[in-house]
Order: structure tokens, then C-alpha cells, then sequence
């Protein structure tokens, strides 16, 4: 009993310690950046020409009523969304068809490590001239983006699948066909979480570059759109809005892999 | 199930550019009910042997023929239990026993009921929504056990099946597995490099010798079951099957065990394995 009491006793503080420091951290930069834009500080940085964190806060809180803020958030996540659906069906069946198959490899993955250290916003002016419209252009990148992690990581975890579980299968009855979806699949699956997960991440850069180089619509246009507008207070809430969206994506792309995989 | 092997090779193409020879001229004829040991020390190719008999390798020359039909590929008709049970962690216990009924065309309830005897024979009742990573060494191997045996094949393959397994859970194992066999109407054929476990489990014990792999000697095991280890007559067998291994080794019987270096201690000598046992 006593010993249960030290234990609680211990941990309250500890975690209270860790939430007090946690909420001091972002106080102290939220009053830093006040600081150093009342005061106008010029050096360094240019911080004077930043707006007020107070004044964000409110325009954040009224622009929160219109629904021009949720259409982008929604437009933007939805091509996200597509891309990374169109990238896992295609990544994952080609992954695995390159790291099973040597010839498959030399044939495919010369030309697609070709592209794959190019950076997603130089493919914006191909991406243009290939697609009819700019919305199919901007998915190809959110595509491109989630891609090649996936396709990496698929390849490598399809390379290193234990040879004794396919032969185990393949013992118990199991034929090529089923192989794939009983074995193949969920032995790489936590890998292909890793791709994806990368890949997520990825995806949110390219639709934001996609949509501030070309886009009329979406949180990355807006937030572009503001600064030319000289609206700076909506582009940094358009810049924190992307960096939630981000992090929301991640949780999902969590909390999914907590779901499929149990057995970890 | 009747197994007949007839001059049987088996080379590998080693990393060095090399032909290792890992099975020479194997002739060897199983019947229906039998439970047979194939012993000898690694490199000796009991494994490559057991693996050519379920089909997943195949040989170089000569012919594995199962009821009198070549062998081409593994099939449910030939349980194989692996060394490292190559049970499926992604799945629990349940679903790991079941993995063979599920490509049968076996209705739900039926698989269920084939699933749940089995279960209950291996005493997995507690486990079954377990998944392997939270499986104790011995009860892995007991998952592995009911998923070949929950297909009925007529020829169980196990290859070193309780190596990775303390001495005392070793030999419940083996009691257990000369129960299972008398129970159900199967051929066995067991690899192992125990003298005394394949003493104890055999009808008949293959002593197979290593480079290149080949049979020694078949010894009919003439001993009334259940087997006592210290009994006279196993304790015979015993010195017995000691003395043909060590026969080929000549330089392992002389050196003394002080004499050797650093890297040979890593490598046990033959007679050090089998005189621990």
C-alpha cells in the first residue's frame, strides 16, 4: 500500500512537471516573437515586418466562421487523399513485383531511380504540359510525393520476407495467388506503414507546391495568395494550418497501423 | 505413407563459385505407419534430406517418389514442421492452426471443430488468441505441431523440431510426440542430432555422416515403447550410434580438449556434442 502511495506520489509531479514545462515552452516563444515584433527588430532578421501573434490569434478565431477556410482545407486534403490512394496501389503491387523479381528490378528500376531524387517541384512544369487540367496536374504531384516511399520501402520489405514462411505456406496448401494476400501482404505490411507514413508526409509538400506555383484554389494557394495580397496575418495562419494538417495525417497514418497491426 | 528414395544427389553451387555436394547416392525406402530418425551432425544433409522428401527443394539426380508418384512440390498431404516453426506473426494462434483448413474448401464450422480437437490436444486452449511473439519456445512449437496435423497429412516431416528447446521440455515433447504418433495412423520422419532423442522416438534411426552426405547406417530401434533412457538395452543403442559418429572422426576422438584454439571452441567437436547428452 505504502510503497503503491510512493509510486503515485512520484509520478504526479512528474507529469504535471512535464506539462508545465511543455506549456512554458510555447509561452516563451509566443512572447519572444511578440517581443521582437512590437519592439521592431530589424537584426538579425527582419523581425518588425511579421505580424503581432495577438492580432493573428484574432483574425485565426474569425476567420474560423467562414467557410472559405474549410473549403480549402477540405479541397487540399482531398488531393492529398487521392494521391496517396493512387501512389499505395500502384507502389505496393510494383514494390513487390521488383523486389521478388530480378529481372523486373533491372528492367523498372533504373528509370525510376531516374526521377526519384528529383525534388516534386520540378516535375510542376511536366506535370503541366503532360495533364489537361491543373487539378490533375497538382494530384500527379501529391502522387509522386507519397510514390516513391512507399515503392522503396515495398521493394526492400518484399526482398526480406523469411523464406521459411513462404515455404511454410506453400506446405500447408497455399498456391501463388494466395500467397500474395495471406503472405506477401502482411508480412510487409508494417514496412509499407513506414512508406507510407514518409509518404504522407511527402504528399502534403507536394500539394502545397503544387497549389502555390499553379493552383486557384486550396490552403496552399490561400496562404500564397494572402502574401501578394499583403494579407501576411492569413498567410501565417494558412502556414499553421498546413503544419496541422500535416500532423493530423501522421495520427491517422498512426493510429491506422495501430489498428492493422496488433500482432507487433 | 510409403516413401521410396532411390540414388538420390544432391550440389549446391556455394558462394565461392564451388559445388558443394551435400547428399551422394541416398537410397532409402519408408513404410506406411513408421516412425523413423534422421541423425548425424550438421552438414550431413538430414535437413536437405527431409526437405527434398517434402518437396520444397529438389535434387540434383535420382528420384523421391510418395505413394509411388515423384515428388514435384510441397503438398498438405506431407506435414513439414520447421526448425524456427515459421509460425505467422500476423496471425494469433487460432488463425495460425487454421491457415492450411483455409485454403481447403472446408465450411466455417467444420474447420472450427478440426481446429478446436486440435487445440485441445496440443493443451493450447489458453493461447489461442495469442499471437507467436507472446508464445513461450515450446509453446510455439506446439502451434506449429496442430497446424500440420489439423490437414491430416499422411506423412509428418519435422526438421530438429525441439533444438531451440530446454532439456526438460525436450523430452515432454518427445512423449507427447510418441503419443500423437500413436494415435494417429502418419509415417514420421524426424531430423535431429540427438542420439537419445532419436532413440527414444524411432522405429528406425538413419545415421547419415557428413562430406558428402550420405546414410552410415539404418538401425531398426528394437525397443518396447514407452522407452526408458537408462534402461540396458537403450543405453547399448546408445554407446552404439556414439561410436559409428565417432568413427568418422578420428582427429576429434585423439585431440585433447584443452589443445583446442579459440576458433575451434566455437565449433563443437563431434564427440563433445554427442558425450553431453
Amino acid at each position: 500500500m505504502d510503497r503503491r502511495e510512493g509510486i503515485l506520489n512520484m509520478r504526479r509531479p512528474r507529469k504535471l512537471t512535464s506539462y508545465s514545462v511543455r506549456t512554458l515552452s510555447i509561452a516563451v516563444f509566443l512572447s519572444a516573437w511578440m517581443w521582437l515584433v512590437r519592439m521592431n527588430i530589424t537584426w538579425p532578421l527582419q523581425f518588425g515586418n511579421l505580424p503581432d501573434p495577438v492580432d493573428i490569434l484574432a483574425t485565426w478565431l474569425s476567420y474560423l466562421k467562414e467557410s472559405s477556410y474549410y473549403k480549402d482545407i477540405f479541397v487540399s486534403s482531398a488531393r492529398v487523399l487521392s494521391g496517396i490512394v493512387l501512389a499505395f496501389i500502384t507502389a505496393v503491387p510494383i514494390g513487390l513485383w521488383i523486389g521478388n523479381r530480378k529481372l523486373a528490378r533491372d528492367a523498372l528500376f533504373p528509370s525510376l531511380e531516374l526521377f526519384r531524387p528529383i525534388p516534386l517541384i520540378a516535375f510542376l512544369p511536366v506535370a503541366m504540359l503532360l495533364f489537361p487540367t491543373i487539378e490533375s496536374s497538382i494530384i500527379f504531384i501529391t502522387f509522386l510525393g507519397a510514390f516513391f516511399p512507399i515503392l522503396i520501402s515495398t521493394k526492400d520489405a518484399a526482398g526480406r520476407i523469411p523464406a521459411n514462411l513462404v515455404q511454410a505456406a506453400r506446405c500447408l496448401g497455399c498456391g501463388p495467388a494466395r500467397l500474395i494476400w495471406r503472405v506477401y501482404l502482411p508480412a510487409m505490411l508494417p514496412e509499407i506503414f513506414t512508406g507510407l507514413s514518409v509518404g504522407v508526409g511527402a504528399s502534403w509538400m507536394g500539394v502545397i507546391t503544387g497549389e502555390m506555383m499553379s493552383g486557384q484554389t486550396g490552403i496552399g494557394y490561400t496562404t500564397w495568395q494572402a502574401y501578394h495580397l499583403l494579407d501576411y496575418r492569413l498567410s501565417v495562419i494558412g502556414m499553421f494550418t498546413i503544419g496541422m494538417l500535416g500532423f493530423a495525417s501522421s495520427a491517422v497514418v498512426r493510429g491506422l497501423e495501430r489498428m492493422t497491426i496488433k500482432w507487433k | 505413407m510409403h516413401v521410396e528414395i532411390q540414388h538420390v544427389t544432391k550440389a549446391y553451387p556455394s558462394s565461392s563459385g564451388h559445388v558443394i555436394q551435400a547428399l551422394e547416392d541416398i537410397s532409402l525406402s519408408i513404410g506406411e505407419n513408421e516412425f523413423i530418425c534422421l541423425l548425424g551432425p550438421s552438414g550431413c544433409g538430414k535437413s536437405t534430406l527431409l526437405k527434398l522428401i517434402a518437396g520444397i527443394e529438389s535434387s540434383s539426380s535420382g528420384s523421391v517418389k510418395v505413394e509411388g508418384m515423384p515428388v514435384t512440390g510441397p503438398s498438405p498431404e506431407r506435414g513439414f514442421i520447421f526448425q524456427e516453426y515459421a509460425l505467422f506473426p500476423w496471425l494469433n494462434v487460432r488463425d495460425n492452426i487454421s491457415f492450411g483448413l483455409d485454403m481447403t474448401g472446408l465450411n466455417t464450422k467444420t474447420k472450427r471443430s478440426i481446429v478446436n480437437e486440435y487445440i485441445s490436444i496440443l493443451g493450447l486452449e489458453k493461447a489461442a488468441k495469442l499471437y507467436p511473439k507472446q508464445l513461450s519456445g515450446g509453446m510455439r512449437q506446439r502451434v506449429a505441431i496442430a497446424r500440420a496435423l489439423c490437414l491430416n497429412p499422411r506423412l509428418l516431416l519435422l526438421d530438429e523440431p525441439f533444438a531451440a528447446l530446454d532439456a526438460i521440455l525436450r523430452q515432454k515433447l518427445q512423449e507427447e510426440m510418441t503419443r500423437i504418433w500413436l494415435r494417429e495412423n502418419k509415417s514420421f520422419i524426424l531430423v535431429t542430432h540427438d542420439v537419445e532423442e532419436a532413440i527414444y522416438l524411432a522405429d528406425r534411426i538413419i545415421v547419415m555422416t557428413p562430406g558428402p552426405g550420405r546414410i552410415k547406417e539404418i538401425l531398426p530401434i528394437s525397443l518396447a515403447r514407452p522407452r526408458v533412457r537408462t534402461e540396458a538395452g537403450f543405453i547399448q543403442f546408445r554407446s552404439r550410434i556414439l561410436r559409428l559418429l565417432q568413427a568418422d572422426e578420428p582427429e576429434a576422438v585423439d585431440m585433447p580438449p584443452l589443445a583446442c584454439t579459440a576458433s575451434e571452441r566455437r565449433m563443437p567437436l563431434l564427440h563433445e556434442i554427442y558425450s553431453c547428452h
